[in-house]
């Protein structure tokens, strides 16, 4: 059901009304055109209503059934906003409408931090046009996003949440000089770099940066479309700092550091179904050409033992895939499979399955690339070259996870749960944790678990709680093989 | 206007070698420039101009330079270019006199381009992000400059623009459930209620915001049949700029909503294995939803060119090549050489011109008309306008008789005056159809200039040391004076040195 703007005339009885006004946590100013969602907690009286607010940040959902919801707005480039969290990352909590009552709420919009700085040379005077990159300050580094400096040397990087990070700035091939990707101030490794800890809304000032000076490198990409001829390539060469991408059949990447690269040539074909591309791992030491005979890649097919036949092709399993680089993971795509195969572009994937209730994922093989031992239920890496076979194995005997969630001896409504599979590397999970929220009861349910170590946490204080905060949060240690009760007392930051 | 002269110190000293050292600065911080370029020019010697890069501590040096005049500029990307003495930043520069043994010691600030900033603002005066805003020449009609983003705060930043007056323009844009239409600043959807920025060297212009207001844009989409796998683009341009849309795989193509009002769609695709290039030029009146825009690609128009004398005789193509120029509604491309009397060219409006000569001038100009073509002297551009496939002749009258203008410019003492730069404006060329740069002449010892190949019409003459190339709002504040010039006539016009005080 969607609602455009208001006024809405209820049309039950008894109805009740839910209105409020968005505004700009720093400001007060009213957000206009916020997207507003009312979404009942499982079990809950109610339908889920959209609505978006008008010129004066004001909604209002008329005719709404009595229930217990949880109010959520978006607008970009806001984070999205709950009604009744208490920070930036904490849960919504429950609001309770009855009938013929006038609920009236207010939803504030925080915006997210950004780093700024000057990239300088030597004089202190600005440079130019350099790239500069934030990264999350982990190890491996995440990518997170970058942004040019202007004809200052002034650079901003926004959208970021809160957390510490690192900036790096490109190499780059400037007036005669090369400069070396270099962290702030000036620094060549990640470890003697400069971190800066944002909270949310914050602005990062005076983030400068020095590159210095230092060899680099070319790599001349000369790429042929064979099957069949002529058609136009796209190059793109991936490093852990960036993607470049040209449309050209060859192309000389210059301004290099040595290190290692990827180079991607993909290619249409007459056929929308079929693709043709090559992939080229390069370690870069000197100047270097690289010659790439583009091929029409066969598809890849999906196995799946321990479903039905049709399985894939009738929706019941959901394969997700995303492509994997130097410089990440891309984008996570929904994998269309037609007669359970599908042409993907060539390179390292990741593949995951999310199977239909009562099944879990109990194996994995094919397509060469990282074998981990252990759970299979996240994602699992392959190289797509030419062809091959990807097989999932499911079972079905999943194991699940059921409770109550009180405080203080009463049943708590909408109160997030978390479970965390331990023993599933967080680079490997499909989602941080697995999320639910407790019905009208207070009850909570996950099925179809891999057998393996979780950890169980209720709390509103998180939207998605990390390893570090589950840990400190003292969650609940669980070894899931079948059905496993564990009630839980709401946990609360004093 | 801070007086670029009072930004240079010299101090001349005799050493054994004559030599020009100096150091260069950042105008603002007087930082160090490191990797400046420095260049050093002989002045009436032909000898060949001298670049170096400055050190680390913004250094430069010519050693061993002979005797005699020297100019000296220094440039480096993101500054302004600088030449040593100027008064203004539309000054040439003052030569240095060396004579043997002379060290002549400089120190050269560089001043950086102007900018304009500002917040895209909704009705609450909160930031819109991602919104375009764009920078235009404050002149009729505005020439597009530049464009930028919004960020997350809906600020943008507009930089690099030469001093003068602009226009500030947020382009259209639709958000979820609301559209903003193209909004000059001053909250006006036209270009002369707008309200102007003066911008000078070094100066940003801060809290120029816009209030976009609110509208209906329009869906424009299409299909370009029979191209699956090629690499088309489409390409829709306005008075806002030029926007590409990608092309599917079935042909089909989108645009984002655009704002009602005329804009020009150029498709372009590689011929096949055979080369080349196809294309399709269509003119589109956005004032509904435009959803199924069906765009032919053919091959390019053929041109052939054609020079005649004033009795009708056929010439052959003069050495001095065309030039040619594809233009739209955004602005013109760069210009381009035609150097064969037959030539393809993708479809679309185009700019060609006869470049000056002292053997000939250009009388009379035909070619396939455009609507937007301006009538009057063809010693200019001339625009045409080339459909899909078309055969299309383009022809130049030549007459071997120009113009000529020759005089004496005194200074305010009535003494004649050296060297003195003179500009000839084509005063009755609508300005959009004048060639760069302008013609120039420079007075001999006797205060004398000359100048010749002029095309018959009215000239406007300035001589002054004040200006590199003086544009037509200086020439008018300068209170140029006017001549005109017939065929095969030759115009006297003494002049007076213009000084800026």
């Amino acid at each position: 059901m969607r609602i455009w703007l208001l006024p809405l005339v209820a049309g039950a009885l008894h109805a009740a009304t839910v209105r409020g006004t968005v505004v700009e946590n720093q400001t007060g100013h009213p957000l206009a055109h916020a997207s507003v969602l009312l979404e009942p907690v499982p079990g809950s009286t109610g339908i889920r209503m959209t609505g978006r607010t008008n010129r004066y940040g004001l909604f209002e959902f008329g005719g709404t059934a009595p229930g217990i919801y949880i109010v959520q707005a978006t607008r970009a480039p806001f984070l999205t906003a709950y009604y009744g969290q208490k920070r930036w990352n904490s849960a919504g909590m429950p609001l309770t409408v009855t009938e013929s009552e006038t609920q009236f709420v207010t939803i504030r919009m925080m915006r997210f931090a950004a780093i700024g700085g000057t990239v300088v040379d030597e004089n202190d005077v600005g440079q130019p046009e350099f790239e500069v990159a934030a990264y999350k300050d982990t190890r491996p580094l995440q990518l997170v996003a970058h942004a040019i400096a202007d004809e200052r040397g002034v650079y901003r990087i926004y959208g970021l949440l809160p957390g510490s990070y690192l900036v790096r700035s490109a190499g780059k091939q400037f007036q005669g000089i090369g400069y070396k990707p270099t962290f702030a101030h000036e620094a060549e490794t990640a470890d003697q770099a400069r971190s800066v800890d944002l909270e949310i809304e914050q602005e990062a000032r005076e983030l400068n940066l020095r590159p210095l000076p230092g060899r680099l490198f070319s790599l001349s990409v000369a790429a042929t479309s064979a099957d069949p001829e002529g058609m136009p390539v796209t190059l793109t060469l991936v490093s852990e700092m960036s993607r470049q991408v040209v449309k050209s059949a060859s192309h000389t990447f210059s301004g290099l550091p040595a290190g290692e690269y990827q180079v991607f040539a993909e290619a249409p074909t007459y056929s929308p179904e079929a693709k043709q591309g090559a992939y080229e791992r390069v370690y870069v030491t000197k100047d270097t050409q690289v010659g790439m005979l583009l091929r029409q890649i066969p598809p890849v097919t999906f196995q799946f033992d321990g479903v039905p036949v049709n399985a894939a092709d009738d929706g019941a399993v959901k394969l997700l895939g995303r492509r994997k680089d130097l410089a990440g993971s891309h984008d996570t795509q929904a994998i269309k499979l037609a007669d359970r195969r599908a042409t993907l572009a060539v390179g390292p994937w990741e593949f995951a399955v999310v199977p239909a209730d009562g099944y879990y994922v109990a194996g994995f093989s094919g397509l060469g690339g990282y074998r981990p031992s252990g759970r299979f239920d996240g994602w699992n890496e392959a190289t797509v070259s030419y062809g091959g076979t990807v097989r999932f194995t499911l079972s079905s005997s999943p194991g699940s996870l059921h409770g109550t969630v009180s405080d203080t001896g009463e049943p708590v409504i909408g109160a997030p749960v978390f479970l965390e599979p331990v023993d599933l590397e967080p680079a490997r999970r499909i989602t941080d944790t697995y999320v639910t929220i407790t019905d009208v009861h207070g009850r909570y349910h996950f099925g179809g678990l891999a057998p393996g170590h979780y950890r169980v946490l209720s709390s509103f204080e998180y939207q998605m709680p990390d390893s570090k905060i589950m840990t400190e949060a003292q969650a609940k240690e669980l070894q899931i093989g079948a059905d496993v009760g564990q009630d839980l007392d709401l946990y609360k930051i004093r | 206007m801070r007086q670029l002269s009072a930004l240079f110190a010299v101090t001349v000293c005799t050493l054994h070698a004559a030599a020009i050292r100096g150091t260069v600065v950042e105008n603002q911080t007087g930082y160090p420039l490191a990797r400046a370029t420095v260049t050093v020019e002989p002045v009436g010697s032909g000898s060949e101009a001298h670049s170096v890069l400055t050190n680390l501590s913004g250094i430069f040096e010519f050693s061993a330079l002979a005797p005699g005049t020297y100019r000296v500029s220094a440039s480096k990307l993101a500054f302004a270019p600088v030449q040593y003495g100027q008064k203004r930043w539309y000054s040439p520069g003052m030569p240095i006199g060396l004579a043997a043994g002379d060290t002549a010691s400089l120190t050269i600030r560089m001043p950086r381009y102007g900018a304009i900033t500002g917040t895209v603002l909704d009705e609450n005066d909160v930031g819109l992000h991602e919104h375009l805003v764009a920078v235009y020449t404050n002149t009729r009609p505005p020439t597009l400059v530049a464009r930028a983003p919004t960020d997350d705060r809906g600020m943008y930043r507009l930089f690099g623009l030469r001093p003068g007056s602009y226009l500030i323009r947020s382009l259209a844009k639709e958000y979820d459930d609301e559209s903003y239409l193209p909004t000059f600043y001053g909250e006006s959807p036209t270009v002369d209620p707008a309200h102007a920025i003066d911008v000078t060297l070094d100066g940003q212009v801060d809290h120029v915001d816009l209030h976009p207001m609110t509208g209906r844009l329009f869906t424009v989409s299409g299909r370009v049949p029979g191209r699956y796998g090629q690499a088309v683009s489409v390409t829709l341009s306005s008075d806002s700029g030029r926007e590409t849309a990608a092309v599917d795989s079935r042909g089909n193509f989108r645009f984002n909503p655009m704002a009602p009002g005329q804009y020009e769609l150029l498709a372009e695709a590689p011929a096949g294995r055979s080369g080349g290039l196809e294309a399709a030029f269509q003119v589109l009146t956005v004032d509904r939803d435009l959803t199924d825009i069906p765009v032919r690609l053919g091959p390019p128009a053929v041109v052939q060119l054609v020079f005649e004398d004033t009795g009708g005789h056929p010439l052959e193509m003069p050495e001095i090549s065309l030039l040619a120029r594809h233009k739209d509604a955004a602005g013109e491309d760069k210009a381009e050489t035609l150097r064969e009397p037959r030539v393809t060219l993708p479809p679309g409006r185009w700019d060609v011109a006869l470049p000056p000569s002292a053997a000939y001038c250009v009388v009379g100009f035909s070619g396939p008309p455009s609507e937007s073509a301006s009538q009057g002297r063809t010693d200019g551009w001339n625009e045409i306008l080339l459909a899909t496939g078309s055969q299309n002749v383009v022809k130049f009258v030549l007459s071997s008789s120009p113009g000529a203008i020759s005089g004496t410019v005194k200074n305010a003492n009535g003494d004649a005056v050296t060297g003195v730069p003179v500009f000839i404006e084509p005063y009755d060329l609508d300005p959009r159809k004048r060639t760069e740069p302008m013609r120039t002449a420079s007075t001999d010892e006797k205060g004398q200039y000359n100048v010749g190949g002029l095309a018959p019409g009215v000239y406007r003459l300035l001589a002054s040391f004040d200006y590199q190339m003086p544009e037509a709002a200086q020439m008018e504040a300068a209170e140029a004076k006017t001549v005109r010039v017939d065929e095969a006539a030759h115009a006297v016009l003494d002049l007076e040195e213009f000084v800026i005080h």
